[in-house]
């Protein structure tokens, strides 16, 4: 707070002498002799218009009386140079000033908080890392990591331990791309490969696109084993409707926890859930299962229904029916055999959720 | 330690800007006699504190100093350096000092560039401008201060808008902000002049210097932003009526009307009481701009998200302001009578129904951006107000006040043969007709209405450049000499001239850009799969495939687009884009641009789908747009002119440099 009171007077004094040097280097001059300047200068630009026949004779002699008349006026009504400033009485408000500036300011500002340059904090954060890395919070580790990533560019390992760390700081994208880079370097290891399944599934919001899937299936391939794999892989058959392989790979990752690992709960409730979806499917499927008869008898009369050949496939896939999904799709192709647009068309709708049309 | 000293040099902003503010009025005081000198010193100070604020903020974004919750909210560490400046001004709070320091920097261009004003005159501006600046520096330091700090620091920025990352957008602000509150100056000489209740020709001499430089960054301003509407907003157009880009708009049309007075009433000493009103009027709309960007009345995209409450003060210091400069303007309205007498026909009267036409069309785009505003703060009701409305109101009136502008630039001062001036320009005028008519040949696809629309906008374009010529040929005697002697005239005449000729025909060509390009756009748009193409204007383009790549801040999707003409020669390489932002998680599209020195072929990446193959395809949209060169280059010349007329000695700003030069001139 000292060296800031100072640095907050010296700056004070620097604003000040900048006003003071202009001052002393203004010497007073009255209003009366800028007007006579200000015309004497209006009146040689008539003349010199006048000479180079800008202007005709008559409008400069107007414009010139105009100018005189102008200074006969401020001549009445400008009084002479203003008074001297007295410097006491400036310096006084200077100082007045300064102190009104701090008093408010102690009362908006942050007296004494630091400032916090990222490269500062990364040294700390680096010393810190070394010192004592448990203690340091997922993301700064993973931004001390990730400065030094320059020098382990084919560490497998190291771009793993990078990609864990910005997962667990929630920046799951930049972890996905961390963990990609591991498992490109050394693609043998199944847990590289499930740690780059869980941080795209994160990145995507809990939703596992194709290479979350792939990642997951190249983690089991390496270990049939492995916990995360296996967990995520049985959630994606979960959410697939394929109820019997979901729970036969809960039980799994269930059968190698320890008894009192907090995991096992989660997953419990991983099964409960699965056992509520598996009923509502069920439900679901036979609703479904009736529209799709009346729409596959409707399509046999009325081929030519574009967003009903859009309903009945999205409702394939909804029921999983590949074999359906396979014999509708080749159905929309004979029917419109010279309208690819319109395939192209029912395809991209069958892709999007009912209703987002 | 940086930060908080950034935040107290604002703080001594506001503070000299208050005392910048009284030290006039205390100067009556016998105790404070001479103390209105002190009033130039303070205003010197006061630009200085705010700059090291400023300085503080910039290098509290440099470092990625994320202590501070501006930088925090709009950096991140990935960030290129251009947007981690312009980082400085993308938010609100930034964007607030910014104006403030602007707003100080003129202060102090006063007092530098203003030896030559009346002392008494000079320090009542500065009075003026003291209010301005404790009003702005103590709404931004106590409802906005950019320098706050947040406890405890975040580790990393959630970095600026991916649509403000962009070199266009870099600029824009400030070159807007430097028009905008540059009328702060006209307005404080409005204000000064009206308590001092001294208004004549010397006056209007001082103002239009300040407003020639507040208009020219204005002019730049507002075409920045459409350029960057144009390029980076991926819907083709540039210009969209959008209330935000009305309210630049308003104060441009405002400080145009205000430089033609100006002129009167500097050469006749008329038009007293209407240049004043328009002095006042245009910063008056700057200020209106601010707060419908700010308050969050309006949804858009050049809007900052801001709560109401910062809304309702800044519309206090609206009220405050205008208010009381509107009201000392209808105190003093007796002392504004004109002595100037005119004929009805002479340049005077053209200037006159000029500045008509002018406020008529300002009229009819504050109408079109408030009426909608106030429907639903009255009645709860939503309308929109778009393109069609302001065709019809707007388009009328300015071509009317186009059509007169080669008229009034011919026209004599007090008494004009108006016979002889139409006889003069009658050559202009056909060749005008010819060019318009030759220009829509090639062009199908219009109906009869819309063809005769498209013509006379034409026509109006090639008028104002030929009649702009014209005048420059009778002022170097073409054709009536020798070439030698009209190039010694041509050397001869004033800047200002030059620069008023070249402000015309750059009008002139940014007509004829939008005329050309609203009437005569092509766009198509196809799904492409790789190998495919589409044709647009009588180009063709092919989609060669998608390739996908790093940048610093985003991941991008760039589809290669071979674009050739139909003749079969390569025209150019496009490469639309599609980019994922991870740290706002964003997609923004990049528009891809072939330009050519009229025309652009221009380029919008959409969302990949299946084709029937089951392949995947990516929407791709061309568009043609001709001429639209013209409507960016049109604005910058004049702007150019306005500028090269500052440096004309009659209109420069500081008429004088020192005492010591004045008082000599004086004896």
């Amino acid at each position: 707070m000292i060296l800031f009171s100072v640095i907050a007077a010296i700056l004070s004094a620097t604003v000040f002498a900048v006003a003071v040097l202009w001052l002393k280097g203004r010497m007073p001059v009255s209003d009366l002799a800028r007007e006579k300047a200000l015309y004497a200068r209006f009146v040689d630009d008539v003349d010199r218009r006048l000479a180079r026949g800008q202007i005709e004779a008559d409008l400069a002699l107007e414009e010139k009386a105009e100018a005189g008349r102008a200074l006969l006026k401020a001549a009445r009504d400008h009084n002479e140079s203003s008074a001297p400033l007295k410097p006491a009485v400036v310096m006084t408000g200077a100082a007045l000033v300064a102190a009104i500036s701090f008093g408010l300011y102690v009362f908006v500002g942050m007296p004494g908080y630091p400032d916090q340059p990222y490269a500062q904090r990364l040294e700390a954060w680096t010393k810190a890392a070394q010192a004592n890395p448990d203690a340091l919070p997922p993301k700064p580790m993973a931004e001390v990591l990730k400065a030094r990533a320059g020098d382990h560019k084919n560490d497998a390992g190291y771009w793993q331990q990078l990609g864990r760390h910005q997962v667990m700081a929630g920046d799951y994208f930049d972890g996905a791309r961390s963990l990609e880079i591991s498992v490109r370097l050394d693609p043998a290891r199944a847990e590289g490969w499930s740690d780059f399944g869980e941080a795209l599934v994160l990145a995507a919001d809990g939703v596992a696109d194709d290479s979350a899937r792939n990642a997951f299936a190249e983690a089991l391939k390496r270990d049939p084993n492995d916990i995360s794999g296996l967990y995520y892989t049985a959630k994606i058959l979960r959410d697939d409707g394929r109820f019997d392989a979901a729970k036969a790979a809960f039980d799994k990752v269930l059968s190698q926890l320890p008894a009192g690992d907090p995991r096992r709960e989660t997953i419990a409730a991983d099964l409960t859930a699965l056992n509520e979806a598996r009923t509502a499917q069920a439900q679901v499927s036979a609703q479904i299962q009736g529209m799709v008869g009346n729409l596959t008898a409707r399509l046999k009369t009325t081929p030519d229904d574009p967003d009903g050949w859009a309903r009945l496939l999205r409702a394939h896939r909804v029921l999983k029916d590949q074999a359906a999904e396979a014999a509708t799709i080749a159905a929309i192709r004979a029917q419109y055999r010279h309208n690819p647009d319109q395939v192209a068309a029912i395809l991209n709708k069958a892709t999007r959720p009912v209703g987002s049309e | 330690m940086i930060a908080e000293l950034g935040t107290f040099c604002l703080t001594l902003a506001f503070v000299l800007s208050v005392a910048q503010a009284l030290v006039v009025p205390a100067s009556k005081l016998k105790i404070f006699a001479g103390f209105a000198r002190l009033s130039e010193g303070l205003s010197l100070s006061g630009a200085v504190a705010a700059a090291l604020a400023f300085a503080a903020l910039l290098y509290a974004f440099l470092t990625s100093d994320f202590s501070v919750a501006n930088v925090a909210a709009n950096s991140h560490t990935l960030k290129p350096l251009l947007y981690k400046i312009s980082g400085a001004w993308g938010s609100h709070e930034g964007s607030m000092l910014l104006w403030c320091l602007i707003l100080l920097s003129f202060s102090a261009m006063v007092t530098l560039l203003g030896a030559g004003l009346p002392d008494s005159l000079k320090h009542k501006v500065l009075t003026v401008q003291g209010v301005l600046g404790a009003m702005f520096t103590g709404f931004t330091l106590f409802s906005s201060n950019p320098l706050a700090r947040v406890y405890p620091a975040p580790f990393e920025g959630k970095s600026l808008n991916p649509m403000l990352q962009d070199p266009a957008l870099a600029f824009h602000p400030p070159l807007l902000y430097l028009g905008y509150v540059g009328f702060s100056v006209v307005f404080s000489f409005a204000v000064a002049a009206l308590i001092e209740g001294r208004i004549d020709r010397a006056w209007a001499r001082y103002v239009r210097p300040w407003t020639l430089l507040a208009w020219s960054f204005l002019t730049v301003g507002i075409t920045l932003g459409s350029f960057w509407a144009y390029y980076e907003l991926g819907w083709g157009g540039w210009w969209f009526w959008d209330p935000v880009e009305n309210a630049s708009l308003m104060p441009w049309l405002a400080g145009t009307a205000l430089l033609h007075a100006a002129i009167v009433m500097e050469k006749r000493d008329a038009l007293k009481a209407w240049t004043v009103f328009l002095a006042l009027l245009a910063f008056t709309f700057s200020m209106m701009g601010a707060f419908l960007v700010r308050s969050g009345v309006l949804t858009s995209v050049h809007a900052f998200a801001v709560d109401p409450k910062r809304g309702i003060l800044l519309l206090i210091i609206l009220f405050v302001t205008a208010g009381f400069g509107f009201t000392l303007y209808a105190l003093r309205s007796r002392s504004l009578s004109s002595s100037g007498i005119f004929a009805p026909v002479s340049r005077e009267s053209a200037l006159v129904v000029n500045n008509l036409l002018l406020f008529a069309a300002l009229s009819s785009v504050c109408l079109g951006t408030l009426y909608p505003l106030l429907m639903e703060a009255t009645t709860g009701k939503t309308i929109s107000v778009g393109e069609p409305y302001y065709l019809l109101t707007f388009g009328p009136i300015i071509g009317a006040a186009l059509l007169l502008a080669p008229l009034a630039m011919l026209l004599s001062w007090k008494r004009a043969d108006l016979k002889g001036v139409l006889q003069r320009l009658a050559t202009a005028f056909g060749v005008s007709v010819i060019c318009a008519v030759v220009a829509t040949l090639g062009i199908k696809g219009i109906d009869i209405g819309g063809r005769v629309v498209f013509i006379l906008g034409l026509l109006l374009g090639f008028w104002l450049i030929f009649g702009s010529f014209k005048m420059l040929a009778e002022r170097v005697g073409l054709f009536k000499g020798t070439m030698g002697e009209s190039r010694r005239r041509f050397m001869g005449l004033s800047l200002g001239i030059h620069g008023m000729i070249l402000a015309h025909v750059g009008l002139g060509v940014f007509v004829l850009g939008a005329t050309f390009e609203g009437h005569a756009r092509l766009s198509t748009a196809a799904s492409l799969s790789a190998g495919a193409g589409l044709k647009v204007g009588g180009y063709e383009v092919i989609f060669d495939g998608i390739r996908r790549y790093d940048g610093p801040n985003y991941l991008a999707e760039a589809a290669d687009l071979t674009v050739r003409r139909t003749d079969g020669k390569l025209v150019c390489g496009a490469a639309p884009e599609r980019r994922f932002y991870p740290a706002s998680r964003q997609t923004m599209s990049e528009v891809a641009i072939c330009f050519t020195p009229l025309n652009d072929l221009y380029f919008v990446l959409g969302e990949s789908s299946l084709d029937a193959a089951g392949q995947p395809q990516w929407q791709v949209r061309a568009l043609y747009n001709p001429w639209v060169r013209l409507i960016f280059v049109g604005p910058l010349l004049m702007a150019l002119g306005g500028l090269l007329s500052l440096l004309d000695r009659r209109l420069r700003l500081g008429v004088a440099t020192s005492s010591k030069a004045l008082k000599q001139e004086a004896s």
